[in-house]
């Protein structure tokens, strides 16, 4: 009895029991084979026999065994031959082959078939209960293996499934909201000077939710579209400062509009990098609607190009006289979903621009700079204003 | 990509208090309205099917969708 509890303690570290392993014995010999199956049953297995290759195989059609033991020198069917055949038809089938000295040569053919090990005659019960642990933690590392690989691709595919299903959906939510958005102008213009405070208010409320909403489902797109193909970046070689002012020309009306000042600065050099000028320019577009967000009337935006010859880097910078950002939020403003002040700060109208947004607008340029091998950096005083800088290679 | 289930999770919580606010903006308006002509109706309407739309795509998402 005490040995069985020693399997069984082994064993259990696997969380199996002897009981749950079929054993089939092949072996010509009848009493031979008796005294295998005392000494299984002994350790707690549950056991069959055969009395050659040919009636085991015949056996295995009809039932699985995790471990089969088969002797090598047999009539009908050599042992060597058995193997072979368990191997091919039932291969998660352990195979240990018994041998005596004078055929350990086939038992080393054998190992190189396939055979998990084997045991030399006469056939010593510590050696049996060893091989066999040995097996059955085999057995078990095999099947938790399985698991994983299939766990893992039901994971993956779900991922897959996922993945598309935020790209339909998002993509489905746009057309809505362009609708709505366009049946609002209409009921706004149909209502025009003939209603009252409370209509206005109504009106002015659903306008400004309708242009929130839009704006987070335009923005969720980016975030999906980046996080699938930043790897795919259609990179040029590109002037910067020609970059720059392009943006600088997009921003400048809407700075007008909130009578904020916005001023570039070009490095004389006329850097040159090699990125994807959309991405790259809808990172700037960000950084200066950021800026344009949390700087106050009157106040003064500035973006710069400047070339560390040294480091062969370029820095491209967007400082303002804004809010700026408390010392204890700056690690939280590039995270999804993320916005350090509430829309109480914004300095734009809701209605009329992008405020009330929901925070992936600096994520986004964070993506794309990083999948340019770049960097952001951002400085801030709070009450005097905030400085992005980033930083990507120069073409040598 | 768990980040982006995440994300996503969150601007469809984001998008459904915006989408209540404007289904009770839109009612309230329509009751307050003193005088609604067929053209005003008709419109109001195609907003409320669109919103409908919107409820639809944000509601019902697959169970297997969901991080849990």
């Amino acid at each position: 009895m005490e040995a069985e509890v020693k399997v069984q303690d082994q064993a259990t570290n696997h969380k199996t029991a002897p009981s749950q392993y079929n054993i089939l014995v092949i072996e010509d010999e009848p009493e031979v084979r008796e005294s295998y199956v005392d000494m299984f049953e002994f350790l707690g297995f549950k056991i069959d026999t055969a009395e050659n290759g040919v009636e085991g195989l015949a056996k295995l059609k009809k039932q699985t065994y995790q471990i089969v033991f088969t002797d090598l020198n047999m009539p009908v069917m050599d042992g060597l031959q058995t193997l072979r055949l368990i191997k091919k038809n039932y291969p998660d089938t352990e195979v240990i082959v018994i041998t005596g000295f004078a055929t350990i040569e086939n038992a080393i053919k054998a190992m190189k078939q396939g055979a998990f090990d084997y045991i030399t005659k006469p056939v010593s019960f510590e050696h049996v209960r060893i091989v066999l642990n040995r097996c059955i933690q085999t057995i078990n590392a095999k099947k938790e293996n399985k698991e994983l690989r299939s766990l893992n691709e039901e994971l993956s595919k779900l991922n897959e499934m996922k993945n598309k299903f935020i790209t339909i959906t998002n993509h489905e939510l746009r057309t809505p909201i362009a609708v709505l958005k366009g049946y609002f102008d209409l009921l706004e213009m149909d209502l025009e000077g003939q209603v009252g405070d409370s209509v206005k208010e109504y009106l002015k409320i659903i306008k400004s939710t309708i242009g929130e909403m839009s704006e987070m489902v335009e923005n969720m797109h980016d975030l999906s579209i980046l996080s699938h193909y930043t790897g795919h970046l259609n990179k040029k070689r590109v002037r910067i400062n020609s970059l720059v002012l392009h943006v600088f020309k997009k921003m400048k009306k809407l700075y007008v509009l909130r009578k904020i000042q916005l001023l570039y600065r070009l490095d004389e050099n006329d850097p040159i990098a090699v990125i994807d000028p959309h991405k790259m320019e809808k990172a700037l577009t960000e950084l200066l609607q950021n800026a344009l967000k949390y700087t106050k009337e009157g106040g003064k935006v500035l973006i710069r190009s400047k070339l560390d010859k040294n480091k062969n880097q370029v820095f491209i910078s967007v400082a303002d006289t804004g809010i700026g950002i408390p010392h204890d939020k700056i690690g939280y403003i590039f995270e999804p979903f993320y916005e350090v002040q509430n829309e109480l700060h914004h300095f734009t109208s809701k209605t009329e621009f992008m405020g009330g947004g929901i925070g992936v607008g600096l994520p986004m340029v964070k993506e794309i700079v990083e999948a340019h091998n770049g960097e952001i950096i951002v400085e801030s005083t709070p009450g005097k204003g905030s400085i992005f800088t980033i930083i990507i290679a120069a073409e040598s | 990509m768990e980040n982006l289930i995440k994300d996503y999770e969150l601007l469809l919580e984001n998008l459904r208090t915006r989408l209540s606010i404007l289904n009770t903006s839109v009612f309230l308006l329509e009751e307050t309205l003193e005088m609604k002509t067929v053209r005003t109706s008709q419109y109001i309407d195609r907003i409320n099917t669109e919103l409908e739309r919107i409820r639809e795509l944000i509601i019902n998402v697959p169970p297997a969708m969901r991080r849990n």
